[in-house]
């Protein structure tokens, strides 16, 4: 008995002493408002670093101004937004992507950044990045870095199989026959693959439909138009190599173990995917990395995205949320953001890939003059992101297209419409 | 009285036993090994279950020290403290009432209780978020703690622990004049100890794990629970799976730790003292 | 005198339920009946709702994929609930014999589970269960067994599901069910060895009817805690599209809906239908326990 009450009493300090903490929280936040704060938010915590540094410099320029950054959750990111947003207690700044460009920007909680054109200065940044972030002809978004869609390779393995390495004059036939000649069979397992596929839509099938003259979605973006012969052609090219030649392992397999881990691992010898994963290859891989231009077909072709920041309509700040923006949209920003990320000003990118410079970085950077926006809808375009990408994996999983694309088409449209 | 003097013995039950624990436990293995490995390591395939070396702590270094797990831990503390205690109070109060009381529109309250556990709780998000902002307590550990103070789970046990006890310890205890909080605080509860230690527990580890509620109302990272942070180790493009295994190290060890240390209070063989038979 | 006692009695209960059933109802109740107006509506999060009448659950009595949903919840709840509690009763009833040797051991190893993240657990067992280098595969491969593609296979994630859930949760149910059994005075037990009976007896007669109160708190909780789970059809379902349409259940399908799709109004509908049913389970077993759970 005695034992117990002791712990009650424990316990009963310890509550105490909980609650004047939670309320002293309280007090501190509020002698914080004296000073005009502002609220970033996004969703990747390899930027608090740089960040940090350009919260700094930006308030060491502009006292009275504080920036208060915020890490969420890549998972959870939306959500909170959408929760916060409506109810004013959101960022003032933060990230937005190409796909909830499409949603948010016509709510009405997102600030009309062109009245500031001037300020902003979009003429630092190519029109590409800014566009997926024009609504009613005005802009809404500070472009921050990019990523385009290139061809990794590992040099050892490579070497290994007496392979050349991929060139920019690469077509498909020389990535087949390379891919042949890299996809190791041990009996019955294959335990090396020449190349990974990907019904992906940033990543995968979508850059051969294109390389193959085919074409995503209409030019208004209201319907997908990826059953033509040519993206049928392109799909059926991805298919073969998985099922026809064994080249590549199926998508279930490639999904279980992810397509950067089986690259990073030697179980891939070469890969398509975004360059915003070239760090974390290039920390692994270290000089057995190289990079080349996507084989083309008819056309080169490479799908780009980038992000932008927005402002929120309703912040507490609106001048001080401009201050913060043009600095976000200045070169400083890009000479600092570029340690971690391509930044989308001009010039940015080059000072990112400097620190690369045993690989060949330029073919990076020529993706702008063949880049093609990621493939998002009109209206909808989160939801049907997701749709798209979900009736691709099950398209995937049958040796022969068939009628694929057509019913893919049919089911997307539907949601766009709805 | 015939004194059955048992020693310990090894049983065929125990090998079975033995058995199961070690298939349990084959998952932490994995988890605390790995939280040594490099980024490489974990992407090598096959996957090694050894890491190259036990005394490289690199990742735990980089929870601690790039980001912040120490401030994380005194969140939690606070959040999980601030929850459990009035929690168990207030619930085993509420459950006594339930149990003991013959009072108008019993059921139907304690059955109105469990449509509270009913719904997904993303679904009543929003409400509760404006809710809390009309309080003034967005962004704050209030925020987090009052909402989550109310239990069905726990005044639902405690319920059913306070059914079991008899009713004559009441009489009596009515009979020598007490009224029913000393009835309930200082004869019944009493005889709870296992179960207010189990359901603290439970209680203990759910607010010390609970992710959504918290990040919904939280939006200044110096307040961000644990949960949040290992979350946000879960990047858009690619997992470091030796850090998120460094981290469920860091998170789960508290909790084992609160385990291990209660099992010294979990009361042995007659908690019922003074009943006749 | 005695109406007087009756009605300061119910004053006091009164007082001694208002913080838990105030915080209850306005936490939980007004924003579920808040979900219930979102149920008439058409939301996406962003904009303000539009009323749109009983369209949602019209579209959701013509919806495949709910009925789906619907027999996939209900298979886990079947498959699961008996499973996971009975084994926990099991467990309870071995770790809480006084000469165990190591029972505080296999107590915390039991209860390890429970204290790790979700989403830890799930990203663990994928790796044991991956296809190419799993832990189950190599032992597999060591017994010259077939090695399946685990999480490709409809039947097999749903098992991987059912036994990560039992691993994950056995610890919580144990540790219920232990506090229960140890309020059972060994005398009971003591006075069955001088009847000389057998461990079955010593269970089925003492042990079971004693822990019928934290019995009929488990199963009520295993039922509704797997009606709700998702998180492991989430992360499961991840590798295989097919798989996972398969086995998407009730709790999934709200999640998804309401913020994949941002489909709230739709998402809540499906949600309330859910309660419901899962409402009607519970008061069936709230009205069944009569029967068979025995208070002191």
């Amino acid at each position: 008995m005695k034992k117990r009450m002791s712990k009650v009493l424990v316990f009963m300090m310890l509550a105490t002493m909980v609650c004047a903490n939670a309320f002293a929280a309280g007090g501190a936040e509020t002698k914080a408002r004296d000073t005009k704060t502002i609220n970033l938010w996004f969703w990747d915590q390899n930027g608090e670093e740089v960040y940090k540094k350009m919260i700094e410099e930006f308030e060491a320029e502009n006292p009275g101004i504080k920036v208060s950054m915020t890490v969420i959750p890549w998972a959870d990111y939306w959500t909170k937004l959408q929760m916060a947003l409506p109810t004013g207690t959101g960022p003032d700044v933060f990230w937005l992507n190409h796909p909830n460009a499409v949603s948010y920007l016509p709510t009405g909680l997102i600030m009309d950044l062109e009245p500031n054109k001037d300020q902003l200065k979009f003429e630092n940044f190519n029109s590409i990045y800014y566009e997926p972030f024009v609504y009613n002809g005005d802009r809404y978004g500070v472009p921050i870095f990019f990523d385009s869609v290139i061809l990794y390779y590992n040099k050892a393995l490579f070497d290994k199989a007496g392979v050349a390495y991929p060139t920019d004059s690469w077509t498909w036939s020389d990535f087949l026959a390379a891919a042949s000649k890299l996809t190791i069979k041990d009996k019955d397992t294959t335990i090396q693959y020449g190349t990974v596929v990907d019904p992906d839509m940033q990543s995968g099938v979508s850059n051969f439909i294109l390389q193959n003259g085919g074409m995503l979605y209409s030019p208004d973006r209201m319907s997908l138009q990826i059953d033509t012969p040519e993206g049928r052609e392109a799909a059926q090219f991805q298919l073969d190599l998985i099922y026809k030649y064994g080249y590549a392992p199926k998508v279930s397999e490639m999904r279980e173990i992810t397509k950067p881990t089986m690259f990073q691992s030697g179980m891939a010898a070469m890969v398509i995917h975004h360059t915003g994963i070239l760090r974390q290859f290039s920390e692994v891989l270290g000089e057995d990395l190289g990079i080349a231009p996507a084989p083309q077909q008819k056309r080169r072709a490479s799908i780009y995205h980038n992000l932008a920041y927005v402002a929120s309509a309703k912040t507490k700040y609106p001048e001080e949320v401009m201050k913060f923006m043009t600095y976000l949209a200045s070169s400083r920003h890009a000479e600092i953001l570029s340690s971690v990320w391509a930044p989308c000003y001009n010039g940015g990118a080059e000072q990112f890939y400097a620190k690369y410079s045993y690989l060949d970085t330029k073919y990076i950077v020529d993706t702008v003059n063949y880049g093609y926006p990621l493939p998002i809808s009109g209206k909808n375009a989160g939801p049907v992101y997701t749709l798209l990408n979900n009736e691709m994996d099950k398209i995937f999983t049958q040796p022969k297209l068939g009628d694929g694309f057509a019913e893919v088409q049919k089911i997307v449209n539907a949601e766009i419409n709805k | 009285m015939i004194k059955i003097q048992k020693q310990k013995r090894i049983s065929v039950g125990f090998f079975v036993l033995a058995l199961v624990a070690i298939i349990t436990i084959i998952p932490f293995f994995w988890i605390i090994v790995s939280s040594f490995k490099t980024y490489r390591e974990t992407v090598q395939i096959p996957v090694a279950f050894f890491p190259g070396s036990f005394r490289n702590l690199d990742n735990y270094k980089e929870l601690f020290e790039r980001l912040n797990f120490l401030s994380y831990y005194k969140n939690n503390i606070i959040n999980t403290i601030g929850i459990t205690v009035p929690q168990l109070f207030l619930s085993s109060l509420a459950a006594y009432a339930f149990a003991r009381i013959d009072f108008p529109g019993k059921n139907i309250i304690f059955m109105s209780l469990l449509l509270a556990l009913m719904i997904p709780i993303q679904m009543i998000l929003m409400p509760r978020y404006k809710l809390i902002l009309d309080m003034g307590l967005f962004d704050s550990y209030l925020g987090i703690i009052i909402p989550s103070i109310p239990s069905v789970t726990t005044t639902f046990y405690m319920r059913q622990q306070i059914m079991s006890l008899p009713r004559s310890l009441d009489e009596s205890a009515y009979l020598d004049g007490a009224g029913h909080f000393r009835i309930f605080w200082s004869i019944l509860l009493p005889l709870c100890n296992s179960a207010l230690l189990a359901t603290g527990i439970m209680c203990l580890v759910f607010s010390w794990n609970d992710f959504l509620w918290p990040l919904v109302v939280i939006n200044s990272t110096d307040k961000y629970t644990l949960s949040i942070a290992v979350a946000n180790l879960q990047g858009q493009h690619l997992t470091k799976d030796n850090l998120l295994f460094a981290a469920a190290v860091v998170v789960s060890l508290p909790m084992i730790i609160v385990f291990i240390i209660s099992q010294r209070y979990f009361i042995e063989g007659i908690a019922l003292s003074g009943i006749k038979e | 005198m005695q109406l007087k006692r009756k009605h300061k009695d119910w004053m006091v209960a009164f007082l001694f339920i208002a913080p838990v059933v105030l915080g209850l109802y306005i936490f939980f109740l007004y924003p579920m009946a808040h979900s219930v107006f979102i149920s008439f509506t058409e939301w996406n999060h962003l904009n303000p709702p539009q009323f749109i009448g009983l369209k949602n659950y019209q579209r959701l009595f013509n919806d495949p994929t709910i009925w789906l949903e619907f027999k996939n919840t209900l298979f886990f709840a079947v498959v699961s609930v008996p499973l996971t509690v009975g084994a926990s009763l099991f467990l309870a009833n071995a770790l809480n014999k006084k000469h165990l040797l190591g029972r505080g051991v296999f107590r915390t190893i039991f209860f390890l589970p429970y204290v790790v993240l979700p989403v830890i657990t799930a990203q663990v067992f994928m790796i044991v269960f991956n296809s190419r280098y799993g832990l189950v595969n190599g032992v597999l491969r060591l017994l010259h067994l077939p090695q399946p593609m685990w999480l490709s296979n409809v039947m097999l994630t749903k098992f991987v599901i059912i036994l990560v859930t039992l691993w994950a949760s056995i610890g919580y149910y144990t540790v219920i069910l232990l506090a229960g059994l140890q309020n059972i005075s060994p005398q009971y037990y003591e006075a069955c060895d001088i009847d000389g009976g057998s461990w079955w007896i010593k269970f089925s007669r003492i042990t079971l009817p004693m822990v019928t109160p934290q019995l009929f708190f488990c199963l009520v909780l295993a039922i509704i805690n797997s009606f709700k789970m998702f998180d492991y059809i989430f992360v499961f379902g991840k590798s295989n599209v097919i798989v996972r349409e398969s086995i998407r259940t009730m709790a999934f399908g709200i999640y998804e809906r309401g913020f994949t799709y941002l489909e709230m109004g739709y998402a809540s509908a499906e949600a309330i239908i859910f309660s419901v049913i899962v409402l009607t389970v519970t008061i069936l077993q709230n009205v069944g326990q009569k029967h068979w759970v025995h208070y002191n």
